[in-house]
């Protein structure tokens, strides 16, 4: 064979591989899809990344802690960003967990936790790897503030709101809206006192314009639900029963009249008890 | 008449997972200063583990080695010595240069004595174009002419080189034979091992023939060899003989 | 002696340095750090992190690889292929060629981290800020460097009596279980006595190669005590002088 005959029989053979290669790859690909498609399965339950227990992954790291911290976070913008079609997500809660344990300082994971998770459902787990991150950064308080969101969006425990609201408030830098929410959170509670002192507070120190105003608007609806209470007080003094309604006092020339909640609430009034509140509705 | 080189009552025995090898079997035989020796042998007869054990790279299992009076593998003895091993394999990125100098800074020298020395031993092999490139690139002459000038260097007394023409070509040999010559002449004592039976013939003064670790024969060549016959003739008939009486 | 040691550290400098192997790994932890910058960039922000995470993870990983190399070849290699010979021919003690050996692949891995470490010093300086070059990050380098001087040490151990492959298994082994100290300390928690003794006997002979790691830390800028870089320093020496001294041991011994 002359040495042009040569190359490009070479060449031939080495094409005519290769070409060979992609024909069996090719297929190989697309029975694996039909052979998917017929378990009824989404590709990414087929791929859904299988993390090792949490004890386990602490031993298996050699040391590499916050590397492999950052590898598995990569992995969960990746799972999560993927679009599971059945939408289920099921280690997402596994997976910031084996982050959080192996790499305890690493601050992101847990605020993506506490955004991330309620709107899959995953509500207590957001909960348990929040209050891990409150252990593991104490100084830290979005954290606190982010469990402070779920207790009172996703649980309706305002209560438990408010004390972690609180909380947040009192870490370095945080700043007047977790003192602000907290007393909300306090309001909605049911504890007053609580919320008035801290309203009062942000009335006269916040540095934050909008908070101040807020908090004023809070303080004068106490000062008005309170001197209400003290005007039917004087009135049962006086007639011996507390007035039917708000109206009479106004009625008997005791008010001039009886001024429109600050904050917008309506005004209820028990005529057994003399108690004045505005309470929102309890959904 | 100085002794250089005495070796006594020598034997190496090595021990494997089955029995016992006896590599070397009581040898003894010494080398006065100035004199030239070939050390023959078939293949494994023990003639290069001789000679690491007179280098101290080995100890006998008995016996002594004694190089001008001190005993084989201390520092004091290892100042006399200059080593040429048998296919030898340096640091492949140094230069000859580099390497060289180097060895002449283990013999004592200083930086400067190590390179004068050196650039002079190496253009004496005839590399004074290559001692800058690394060794890498030697070819095997090249090496094995590097690795005579490494023995050179520090003025040793007594020179033990393992097969010192081997990877040379014809030109090569007959460079090295007379290099041996000329140190001859210096008044070197030189013991080498060597296939090649005519250079022995033509440098050495005696031989020792040594077969499955037993010195058979050490003389002086004109005393062993009957007129006109070759050293190869000579050495064949030995080892002939010497097996015959075992069977 | 001083001179003898002197000159073989320095040639066996020279020769580690000028060999091509080492620049291909230097070469493979750059690509490293480019990935990093990828990597750093699909991160939702956290590219300081991974930048300097990865950064660290490559110098260790590639700087663990070369030190395996080199200390399982100087010796056993140079003695398979009989280069060792005509050096330990000359006046020199064996103690003084394995002393100048581990000074000259010291003086190599100084080199090697110190190149890497810059390149990544200024490609954290760039990518996220200098402020993120404090003391922790520089103390983690420094340690990084202390954990392959003790391995290599470790290395020249093996290569003194067994072959260029086995030593680099067992280097492998004696790293890994180096770095198992949570492993150890949690299986110590939970077994009988008896094993908890043996497990505890591992731990402090065993060199602990954790502590040289303060990468986790220095990520969170967070220093160790200052009494503590003494400890470490001086478990670093210490140990090295404890494996060239049995390397010498059985250096001694070693039929060539």
């Amino acid at each position: 064979m002359s040495s042009k005959m040569k190359i490009v029989f070479n060449l031939s053979v080495v094409v005519l591989s290769f070409i060979g290669v992609y024909y069996l790859q090719f297929n190989f690909d697309q029975l694996r899809i039909k052979h998917i498609k017929s378990f009824k399965i989404s590709t990414n339950e087929l791929l859904e990344p299988a993390i090792p227990s949490e004890d386990s992954i602490k031993k298996l790291t050699f040391g590499q802690n916050t590397l492999i911290a950052d590898l598995l976070w990569l992995q969960t913008i990746q799972y999560y960003g993927s679009g599971d079609p059945y939408g289920k997500y099921r280690q997402l809660p596994k997976l910031i967990n084996a982050i959080t344990t192996i790499d305890p300082k690493f601050t992101y994971p847990y605020s993506f936790a506490g955004l991330i998770l309620p709107n899959e459902g995953f509500v207590d787990e957001a909960l348990e790897i929040l209050s891990n991150g409150e252990q593991n950064l104490p100084q830290n308080w979005e954290i606190p503030y982010s469990k402070g969101t779920i207790l009172y969006i996703n649980k309706k425990d305002y209560k438990s709101a408010a004390a972690s609201y609180s909380n947040a408030s009192n870490k370095p830098g945080a700043p007047d809206k977790t003192k602000f929410l907290s007393a909300v959170q306090y309001d909605r509670g049911e504890n007053y006192q609580t919320a008035m002192q801290i309203f009062q507070n942000l009335a006269d120190k916040s540095d934050n314009q909008y908070f101040k105003d807020r908090a004023k608007l809070f303080v004068d609806h106490y000062l008005l639900l309170d001197s209400l209470e003290k005007v039917c007080k004087t009135f049962k003094d006086k007639e011996g029963r507390y007035p039917r309604t708000l109206n009479e006092l106004v009625q008997k020339k005791v008010v001039n009249e009886i001024p429109a909640d600050p904050l917008g609430r309506e005004i209820k009034y028990d005529s057994g008890t003399g108690k004045v509140n505005a309470n929102l509705e309890k959904k | 008449m100085v002794k250089a080189l005495e070796v006594k009552s020598v034997s190496k025995e090595y021990y494997t997972r089955k029995n016992v090898v006896k590599a070397v079997g009581n040898l003894s035989f010494v080398l006065n200063e100035g004199s030239v020796m070939g050390f023959l042998g078939p293949n494994g007869a023990g003639k290069t583990t001789t000679m690491k054990m007179i280098l101290g790279l080995d100890s006998p299992t008995k016996g002594a080695i004694k190089i001008f009076n001190q005993p084989a593998g201390s520092t004091l003895a290892a100042k006399y010595i200059g080593y040429l091993p048998e296919n030898p394999l340096f640091y492949r990125y140094l230069s000859g240069l580099e390497m060289v100098i180097m060895h002449g800074q283990l013999m004592g020298l200083n930086y400067r004595q190590a390179k004068k020395e050196a650039a002079h031993l190496l253009k004496s092999v005839g590399l004074d174009k290559a001692m800058n490139q690394s060794i890498r690139e030697y070819s095997k002459g090249m090496v094995q002419r590097a690795g005579l000038a490494q023995a050179l260097i520090g003025s040793p007394s007594i020179l033990l080189l393992d097969e010192p023409f081997s990877g040379l070509d014809v030109l090569g040999r007959y460079e090295m034979k007379k290099v041996l010559l000329d140190l001859k002449q210096q008044g070197k004592t030189i013991l080498f091992n060597s296939h090649i039976l005519s250079e022995v013939e033509e440098i050495c003064d005696e031989v020792g023939i040594i077969d499955q670790g037993k010195l058979l024969i050490k003389d002086k060549i004109v005393k062993l060899l009957k007129p006109k016959q070759s050293l190869e003739n000579y050495f064949v008939s030995v080892i002939e003989s010497e097996r015959s009486k075992k069977c | 002696m001083l001179n003898s040691i002197r000159v073989i550290a320095l040639n066996t400098y020279k020769e580690s340095i000028r060999d091509r192997i080492l620049l291909v790994l230097v070469v493979f932890s750059i690509l490293l750090f480019g990935a990093s910058l990828f990597l750093g960039s699909i991160s939702l922000d956290q590219d300081s992190k991974i930048i300097i995470d990865m950064g660290f993870f490559g110098i260790f990983f590639f700087g663990v690889i070369i030190t395996i190399f080199l200390g399982s070849s100087a010796v056993s290699k140079e003695i398979e292929q009989k280069t060792a010979y005509p050096v330990l021919a000359r006046p020199i003690r064996r103690s003084w060629y394995l002393t100048g050996k581990f000074f000259g692949i010291a003086m190599t891995l100084f080199v090697l981290t110190l190149f890497m470490s810059l390149i990544f010093i200024v490609l954290v300086g760039l990518r996220t800020g200098w402020s993120n070059i404090d003391i922790a990050l520089t103390l983690a380098l420094f340690y990084t460097y202390l954990e392959f001087c003790v391995l290599s040490s470790l290395m020249l151990l093996f290569s003194s009596f067994s072959s260029a492959v086995m030593s680099a298994i067992y280097g492998i082994a004696f790293f890994l279980i180096g770095h198992s100290t949570p492993t150890i300390v949690s299986l110590i928690q939970t077994a009988p006595k008896f094993i908890r003794n043996v497990f505890l006997g591992i731990y402090y002979i065993f060199p602990n190669f954790e502590k040289f790691n303060l990468r986790n830390d220095a990520v969170y800028h967070i220093k160790p005590y200052t009494g503590e870089v003494f400890f470490t320093v001086g478990y670093a020496l210490l140990y090295c002088f404890i494996l060239l001294f049995l390397a010498n041991l059985a250096f001694k011994k070693q039929e060539l």
